[in-house]
């Protein structure tokens, strides 16, 4: 169990336990041991009365040099103020439906994320800013790996409903997109399209494939050009069948 | 997997508004925090910027978490 300076308890999660299990093996290696640092127990309990400097504004450089400063005197301090604001910044950006569990899993892995790419910090923006983007990408990659692991590409496709609704598109302009995607696009392309309008996630696509999100982001672009030149030699522009919709 | 929108009104919007160079997610997320911070000078890049999170229900997701969180207003 860990206890934050706030007095919130909240058990360890399993990823936490198995490396805690882990850092009893001999020769860790070091980003085990960066991990360890970030979360260990001690870490995360501010002693009694220290105010909560979270609220403090600190520069860019101030915030990565305490991060950077593994063994400094304000090096714990920093990383439990880092740790409330993540945790703070979670709850309020997913409306305050995380579980209590999921919000101190989450908030340790965004902290250890952040770590990793701290050296990718370009004082482009504030430091808080940066690493709440990192913080939610982290938690929605891990929400939606939870949520779509069972589904495979095939079931996702079956998800994609193709009727024609109240929408004034004709049948046959339905029949030249399922057309064109099976005779335009190739495998991975078709695949990844029809996977992603059944509602399975780019990020999800990206994860079981060992690539990044934008690699697919870039197959699906590729494919929409392939399928829009295809649609295009049929005539079905002039249709308005590419005619940008409201949103 | 429920609430799916109607595949062909999704496609036919992505078709409609689809361009030969578009930013991939890689590099929307790279230019998120800036981006959320206003100092993303290059109007044409900031454009760029608007029309992923147009094309991407995913980051414009990440884009809506992240106002909330923030305090921002909405993109």
């Amino acid at each position: 169990m860990r206890r934050g300076r706030s007095g919130y308890t909240a058990p360890a999660g399993s990823l936490l336990r198995a490396l805690l299990r882990a850092s009893e093996t001999p020769g860790l290696p070091a980003p085990y041991l960066v991990f360890f640092e970030i979360v260990r127990p001690r870490g995360l309990t501010r002693p009694p009365g220290r105010p909560d400097t979270a609220a403090v504004p600190r520069s860019e450089e101030t915030w990565v040099d305490g991060l950077r400063a593994r063994g400094g005197a304000g090096y714990t301090e920093d990383v439990a103020d880092l740790r409330d604001y993540l945790q703070r910044t979670l709850a309020k950006g997913f409306n305050q439906k995380l579980t209590a569990q999921d919000l101190d899993d989450l908030t340790q892995e965004s902290l250890l994320r952040i770590h990793q790419k701290l050296d990718t910090f370009q004082g482009q923006c504030r430091f808080t800013t940066w690493a709440a983007t990192i913080a939610v990408n982290c938690a929605l990659s891990e929400l939606r790996r939870r949520r779509y692991q069972h589904v495979s590409l095939d079931d996702a496709a079956e998800q994609a409903d193709w009727s024609a609704g109240d929408e004034p598109t004709s049948e046959a302009q339905i029949e030249a997109l399922r057309r064109g995607i099976k005779e335009a696009l190739t495998e991975r392309q078709r695949e990844a399209i029809e996977a992603a309008l059944g509602g399975l996630p780019l990020m999800e696509l990206a994860r079981r494939q060992g690539v990044s999100q934008g690699a697919i982001y870039k197959l699906l672009h590729d494919a929409r050009r392939r399928l829009k030149g295809y649609l295009e030699a049929l005539g079905q522009s002039g249709g308005g069948m590419l005619q940008e919709t409201a949103s | 997997m429920t609430a799916i929108p109607r595949a062909h009104e999704v496609l036919r919007g992505l078709l409609a508004s689809t361009r030969e160079h578009e930013l991939d997610c890689d590099r929307f997320l790279e230019l998120l925090a800036p981006w959320l911070d206003e100092r993303v000078d290059d109007p044409a890049l900031r454009e760029l910027l608007e029309h992923h999170r147009q094309q991407c229900p995913e980051c414009a997701e990440e884009v809506s978490i992240l106002a909330r969180a923030l305090g921002l207003a909405p993109k």
